[in-house]
């Protein structure tokens, strides 16, 4: 009778030991999916244009496919998913409470690799952060600023806040605001502005600059000239467009006006 | 001083020694030292008729210069200045817009400035352009076209008097417009890092282009580079720096036209 039920217990542990190393078969063969997943789909986003969100693409695809054999592993020893899928729930939605901004974050990711916003190595202003796009994270993204300072701005921030890139188009334009005093001749300031940026090989022929009169104030009147350059040459542009309008503007005798106040007194002179 | 057409031909500079050129508004030096090459220019106001010095010793230059230093193990004496086109497509705007009624097809020629090469050593080491170019910018839109250089032009017909400067290159243009409205040319795009360098008696020459307006619903505008030389005397100098199949210069056109 011991002999049948060291039997029966040995099929029992080989069968167990069978099913053991079945599902851990799964979880290897599952594992090594997520890996190829993760190696190829690198190359398959690059195909696409995507390589700036692979970051975060890929570690979520390779964690969906290595979930997927976790569960097929679980099914195959025999355990209910459904049950399983319950409990997790209920512990999912504790550890999402306690996680809330992480997950914010994940999906605010996923959101920008769809929009494909900006990519790594363009210029990103956002909020009052303006840098090169280092890396597209799970999380966050990373930029590095014009003074070399290394910021990491959260995913959900980047999804709930304005984004502007700076490098999408490959010309830009820059604004020259200035202040001439009344009295001066509008059409002589305007035929100079427009002789200086010809002049400046920087600035673009076309689009031509445009010039305009923006506002009065008390100061006098406000102007602006417009000039287009190609977005590598931008800041040499604008530098060198400012110095030439400073020059050319002394050199017309227009001085920035200072600002003038005219007091009238009515009440009558006594002797 | 040598002759203005031979300023591109092969030099054999000493060591501690090198050659000037003078070509149009640039002033160009190219010294040969023990273990360096140093290349000196500098942009006048006043164009001048390309004209050549050499064994001109080293000297102090002062900041109106601009000077960069190659280096070598040791130098060997082999210098050239090579004439060659720009690394951009030139947008040139006649001074008055030029009509082709519909049906028509005009010869026209159109001068380009030279770029000029170094090569030390059978290498290049430096490029230059004879006279800087403003950019412009050529497309349908601000998003999409081509970062080109702008220059002015008289647009002659081919049975126009031409009295080229010698840093400059002229480029026969046929335009053919098969649509049934005027073709207004008041911009007229040259895709010239396309087209090879030609020398033909006392000017530089370029490949001939061919820009060709379809009626309209039929296919493309083309931009299309005659393979030949443009002229029958005329010996080619240079090859085109790109020989890509992709026109953007058309891609641009068709836009505009579509």
């Amino acid at each position: 009778m011991d002999a049948i039920l060291n039997d029966i217990r040995a099929a029992i542990d080989a069968e167990l030991l069978w099913s053991l190393a079945q599902a851990l078969l799964i979880l290897v063969v599952g594992y090594l999916l997520s890996r190829l997943v993760r190696a190829r789909s690198a190359a398959v986003l690059q195909r696409l244009g995507l390589e700036t969100y692979s970051g975060i693409l890929v570690v979520t695809v390779s964690w969906l496919v290595f979930g997927l054999a976790i569960a097929a592993a679980l099914q195959h020893l025999g355990f209910d998913l459904s049950v399983i899928l319950g409990a997790a729930g209920v512990f999912s939605v504790a550890i999402g409470f306690a996680s809330q901004t992480s997950f914010s974050n994940v999906i605010s990711g996923l959101f920008l690799a769809m929009e494909r916003s900006f990519n790594v190595g363009d210029v990103i202003k956002a909020g009052t952060i303006t840098g090169e796009v280092l890396s597209v994270d799970l999380l966050s993204v990373k930029l590095r600023t014009f003074d070399n300072l290394f910021v990491r701005i959260p995913n959900e921030a980047l999804v709930k806040g304005e984004i502007t890139n700076l490098s999408r188009f490959p010309i830009r334009r820059a604004d020259f605001v200035m202040t001439v005093p009344y009295g001066v001749d509008l059409d002589r300031v305007r035929d100079l502005l427009k002789a200086l940026a010809e002049q400046e090989p920087l600035a673009m022929v076309e689009p031509p600059p445009v010039f305009q009169i923006l506002s009065t104030s008390e100061l006098g009147v406000q102007l602006q000239l417009s000039v287009w350059a190609a977005r590598e040459r931008y800041l040499d542009m604008r530098t060198a467009t400012q110095i030439a309008i400073r020059e050319a503007l002394d050199a017309a005798g227009i001085a920035h006006p200072l600002p003038r106040r005219v007091m009238v007194n009515e009440a009558p002179m006594k002797d | 001083m040598i002759a203005a057409d031979e300023w591109w031909s092969e030099l054999a500079p000493e060591e501690g020694q090198g050659a000037s050129w003078r070509i149009g508004p640039l002033t160009l030096r190219v010294i040969r030292l023990k273990a360096e090459w140093r290349v000196a220019w500098r942009v006048q106001d006043e164009e001048a008729e390309p004209t050549m010095e050499v064994d001109v010793p080293v000297e102090e230059l002062d900041d109106r210069w601009t000077i960069r230093r190659y280096g070598f193990s040791t130098t060997t004496p082999s210098c050239r200045l090579a004439p060659a086109l720009s690394d951009r497509t030139i947008v040139s705007r006649p001074a008055i817009p030029f009509v082709v009624p519909p049906g028509q097809s005009i010869n026209l020629l159109v001068s380009t400035p030279l770029w000029l090469r170094v090569e030390v050593e059978g290498a290049a080491i430096q490029e230059l352009p004879t006279l800087r170019l403003s950019d412009t910018w050529f497309g349908a839109s601000t998003r999409e076209g081509q970062l080109c250089y702008a220059a002015r032009t008289h647009l002659r017909t081919v049975h126009d008097p031409v009295e080229l400067p010698g840093w400059r290159a002229l480029t026969p243009v046929r335009v053919s417009n098969r649509a049934a409205d005027p073709l207004v040319v008041e911009r007229l795009a040259l895709p010239v890092p396309r087209l090879s360098i030609y020398r033909d008696g006392d000017s530089f020459w370029t490949s001939a282009v061919t820009l060709e307006r379809p009626p309209e619903g039929e296919e493309e505008a083309r931009v299309i580079v005659e393979p030949g030389a443009p002229t029958p005397g005329a010996a080619r100098l240079g090859e085109p720096r790109s020989v890509s199949d992709e026109n953007p210069v058309a891609r641009v056109f068709n836009s505009i036209f579509r």
